[in-house]
């Protein structure tokens, strides 16, 4: 498959009072098209920021390094503005700050047709359609609606069909059921999938739901503070991780579907900058991991691990 | 929508009676007996107590408090304010004569407050901890901390007196216009300009405007269409009460440039004892008080729905 989306060594760092964090560190990953990938990892691993990186919409002053290749061109700044909207969305992690307070739903969503000159009516009828597409209950009510007016399920819905809307070849969706409830959760997400077939558009689920990833995604890749630690096919997650983190995850997740329990979120030590990221909690920790990072070790069927006890 | 602008009418309106109560008891605050007062003025200064106790009967300052509000009200409603006890004019055709002038004076100043205040704070944000940000920053601390009579007599020191451009005083054309506009509306433009910048700077981190960059909209339609309209929410606030402010304001400023406004016949009035005009005026700038902020309320719906659509407290 040719790859859509190739990231290259990235790294971020954020730069708080002359401190400076790391928040992503050399992850690379690489999307097919029509791929659908899945990146987990407890708050705090770098998820948001790694899609950031990707939309060109880090905040001022964060340090990026690496490359970020789109379709065979890398990406420079000027780059971002063009790309996003029409190749490239990111339907955004707060649902409840995401649209602007004060214009209503179809002024927000007739921003996003401003290409050529189209008549009213057409709009219009573009928009309805859309709105029908995220299966809103009285879509036709919606457009004269202001977001304060509007559940957090419907605004989830405005924010993926304002994301779909000119069809981009990427999505990335950060964390798209956050602060749902459980029955609205699986009905986001059956939709998501839906209409990113439907169109054979390439997915980025940003999640720290693993039966999500698991449900909705061909490959799933498990980050840990700043680190992708396992990429594996969504198939064989749930009997054939391996490393330490996914499994500590596996163990504590699968009845409760969601959350990550207490044991594997790390007491806010600092970043280890060397070794492996994982060493300060792993139970299988060896004297090596602490001093270098182990490579991303393939260990067959497009599945890779980084740890010291397989590489 | 409905709900939320009839609450204000009413409000406005209770403040209207509350307003007119007030402004009727001012003849009792100022010092001295108003029939004795109202006599002087008609027969001349060597009065006798016949005279004073003919004009306290005739204008029912006998009766009782209530009584004498309620044909005071009878008065006001239909339009007459009662005659100046100076120069026996009408009040209604002596505030209606200096109206404009004070008007204009207001109207100006926020002009040019605005028109300096907005694109100095939108610039500040913009290019936050620039010198352009520090100058405009200090420029608005200057703004709010100068009182506006120092700055008036500055301004005539510095255009009138040095540069010999603009007249030390007067009313007529533009170059009269200019120094007690600025006078008047500076204290204005540094707040405006402070607000504007802290507000635009607040609602930059918002995460609806990250949102509308990753779907693809453009640098210039967030920034005039996505932030300004929830930055300016609580500028038009400021705004609003500005206007009052700047309505007092003018009762100084007026009366260093010899501006013939509605607050130089105010302070006269209070010189002369003439309690008709200075009901009056009071009167009318309580009015124009609350219509101001009726007409905030009004903008602030427009801007933010969701004050628009609220129904209850
Ligand atoms: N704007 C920012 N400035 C400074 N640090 C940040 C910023 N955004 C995120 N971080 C830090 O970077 C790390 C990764 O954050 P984030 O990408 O939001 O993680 P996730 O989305 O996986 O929860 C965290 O330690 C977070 O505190
Ligand atoms: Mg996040």
């Amino acid at each position: 498959m040719s790859a859509l989306l190739q990231i290259d060594r990235l790294s971020v760092i954020y730069h708080i009072n002359g401190y400076a964090l790391p928040a992503l560190q050399e992850v690379d990953l690489h999307l097919a098209a029509g791929e659908k990938l899945g990146l987990v990892g407890e708050s705090g691993a770098g998820k948001t920021t790694l899609a950031g990186a990707v939309m060109g919409l880090l905040p001022r002053g964060a340090t990026v390094k690496g490359k970020i290749i789109f379709k065979g061109k890398i990406l420079s700044p000027a780059h971002f503005a063009r790309l996003r909207g029409r190749e490239m969305v990111l339907i955004p992690q707060n649902v409840y700050n995401s649209l602007n307070p004060v214009l209503s739903i179809g002024q927000q969503m007739e921003d996003l047709q401003i290409e050529g000159k189209i008549p009213r009516e057409k709009r219009q009828a573009t928009m309805l359609n859309l709105l029908q597409k995220v299966r809103l209950p009285r879509p036709q009510a919606v457009p004269g609606s202001y977001p304060h007016q509007l559940s957090g399920g419907m605004k989830q819905r405005v924010l993926l069909a304002m994301g779909l809307s000119r069809s981009p070849s990427l999505v990335l969706a950060d964390e798209p059921t956050k602060g749902l409830d459980p029955v609205r959760r699986m009905g986001i997400l059956s939709l998501v999938r839906e209409l990113v077939d439907r169109n054979g558009q390439s997915l980025v689920l940003i999640t720290h739901d693993l039966n999500a990833a698991v449900y909705l995604c061909d490959t799933v890749a498990l980050m840990y503070r700043g680190q992708l630690v396992e990429i594996i096919p969504a198939s064989r997650l749930l009997t054939a991780g391996l490393h330490p983190y996914t499994r500590a995850l596996l163990a504590a997740a699968p009845e409760r579907g969601l959350g990550i329990p207490a044991r594997v979120d790390g007491p806010p030590s600092p970043f280890p900058l060397h070794g492996c990221p994982y060493s300060p909690l792993c139970e299988l920790c060896l004297p090596a991991c602490r001093k270098e990072k182990p490579p991303l070790f393939p260990v067959g069927h497009g599945h890779l691990v980084r740890c010291g006890q397989i590489a | 929508m409905g709900s939320y602008l009839l609450r204000r009418m009413l409000i406005a309106l209770v403040s209207l009676v509350g307003v007119t109560f007030i402004t009727f008891l001012l003849i009792f605050l100022v010092p001295g007996d108003p029939a004795e007062m109202v006599a002087e003025a008609r027969f001349g200064h060597a009065v006798g107590d016949r005279e004073v106790e003919l004009v306290r009967v005739m204008e029912g300052f006998d009766q009782a408090i209530p009584t004498q509000y309620w044909r005071w009200m009878g008065h006001l409603l239909s339009l007459d304010l009662g005659h100046s006890l100076i120069n026996r004019k009408p009040v209604l055709e002596l505030i209606r004569s200096r109206l404009p002038a004070t008007l204009l004076l207001a109207f100006s100043s926020l002009l040019i407050s605005l028109v300096i205040a907005l694109p100095a704070g939108l610039l500040a944000a913009l290019r936050k901890d620039t010198w352009l940000d520090t100058f405009a920053r200090l420029f608005a601390l200057l703004g709010v901390s100068i009182p506006g009579f120092w700055l008036s007599y500055l301004l005539i020191i510095f255009f009138s007196l040095q540069l010999k451009i603009l007249p030390v005083s007067g009313y007529g054309g533009l170059k009269t216009l200019v120094m007690p506009s600025l006078a008047l509306g500076l204290g204005m433009t540094g707040l405006v300009a402070r607000l504007l910048r802290a507000s635009l700077l607040e609602v930059w981190q918002q995460d609806y405007l990250r949102a509308a960059r990753a779907n693809g909209i453009g640098e210039r339609k967030i920034l005039f269409k996505y932030a300004l309209k929830n930055a300016m929410i609580p500028v038009v606030t400021v705004i609003g009460l500005q206007l009052g402010m700047l309505l007092s304001g003018t009762v100084i400023i007026e009366n260093i440039f010899g501006w013939p406004g509605l607050g130089m016949l105010l302070l006269d009035g209070i010189f002369n004892r003439d309690f008709p005009i200075v009901q009056g005026c009071v009167l009318v700038i309580a009015v124009c008080f609350i219509l101001i902020n009726v007409a905030v309320d009004l903008f602030y719906a427009w801007l933010d729905p969701r004050i628009r659509w609220s129904t209850g407290g």
